[in-house]
């Protein structure tokens, strides 16, 4: 799993790729919410080149996704591979979650 | 086919176990969907063990095994996979399910594991037998390059 986060006007940009498994969740949680301050609480989490999810990655998407909605901000997803989808499909988190198909409504979405 | 291997110790281990465990399934070609289905599940199963079956006593040693069958029955491919500890007694097929409806405000953080490990296979079935916990789930999935079949 590799982060790669990009700070612009308008979101935080966070590109992940690889697994985001029980292992790697902790280095991504870190990079997350290490970023997340109170006039940078609009986070885009580019899911496109992530292959794997398990319920320790979500755990992170969730927590991020709390703590930027209680600095007024708010989290989104977008690029999200068929597999990966289905995760959070079952789980409910596509119905709580903000998940576009691109960057550019996945940037609107958060910045308004 | 059966493939036997330890139980990871750290979460550290836990990728390279999951190579193996997908080597062994694509080797028997396992369409890719149900490859990762059955990888998450096995992920929960060995982590909640990891996490939860020895509170206190990490050093000693201890008996966790994974163990995977695979089978090919016409156009499908049986897939079963034994869990086998000696930590606390824990019935994993008996756990709450999380609310699934849950706002982002009241969704709480965990226990979404033993619950993927349940929709991520077809068949979960746990026994207590000699201090062990055996925890043995079974998924039948379509083969690769082939239209998948009922179910």
């Amino acid at each position: 799993m590799n982060v790669t986060t990009e700070v612009t006007k308008r979101a935080v940009i966070h590109r992940l790729s690889g697994r985001l498994d029980t292992a790697s969740s902790p280095a991504a949680e870190q990079a997350i919410l290490q970023a997340l301050r109170p006039d940078q609480s609009r986070i885009v989490l580019d899911m496109r080149n992530v292959d794997y999810v398990s319920s320790a990655g979500l755990r992170v998407v969730l927590l991020a996704a709390k703590q930027a909605k209680s600095a007024q901000g708010a989290l989104a997803l977008f690029g999200m591979q068929p597999g990966v989808r289905e995760v959070f499909d079952i789980s409910g988190f596509s119905r709580i979650l903000s998940i576009l198909p691109g960057e550019a409504e996945a940037i609107a979405q958060v910045a308004g | 086919m059966r493939l036997d291997l330890q139980g990871p110790r750290t979460r550290q281990e836990v990728p390279a176990l999951l190579d193996r465990v997908e080597a062994f399934l694509a080797e028997g070609r396992c369409a890719s969907a149900a490859r990762v289905q059955l990888l998450i599940a096995i992920e929960e199963a060995l982590v909640n063990v990891m996490l939860n079956g020895w509170p206190g006593e990490t050093e000693r040693e201890r008996v966790f095994g994974l163990s995977l069958e695979r089978r090919q029955a016409e156009d499908r491919l049986e897939v079963a996979i034994l869990v086998e500890d000696d930590g606390i007694a824990f019935d994993p097929t008996c756990a709450p399910a999380p609310d699934i409806d849950a706002s982002i405000e009241d969704r709480r953080i965990g226990g979404l594991g033993i619950f993927f490990m349940h929709e991520m296979t077809d068949t979960q079935h746990y026994a207590r037998v000699a201090g062990r916990n055996r925890l043995r789930l079974t998924k039948s999935c379509p083969i690769e390059g082939q239209h998948p079949g009922p179910g």
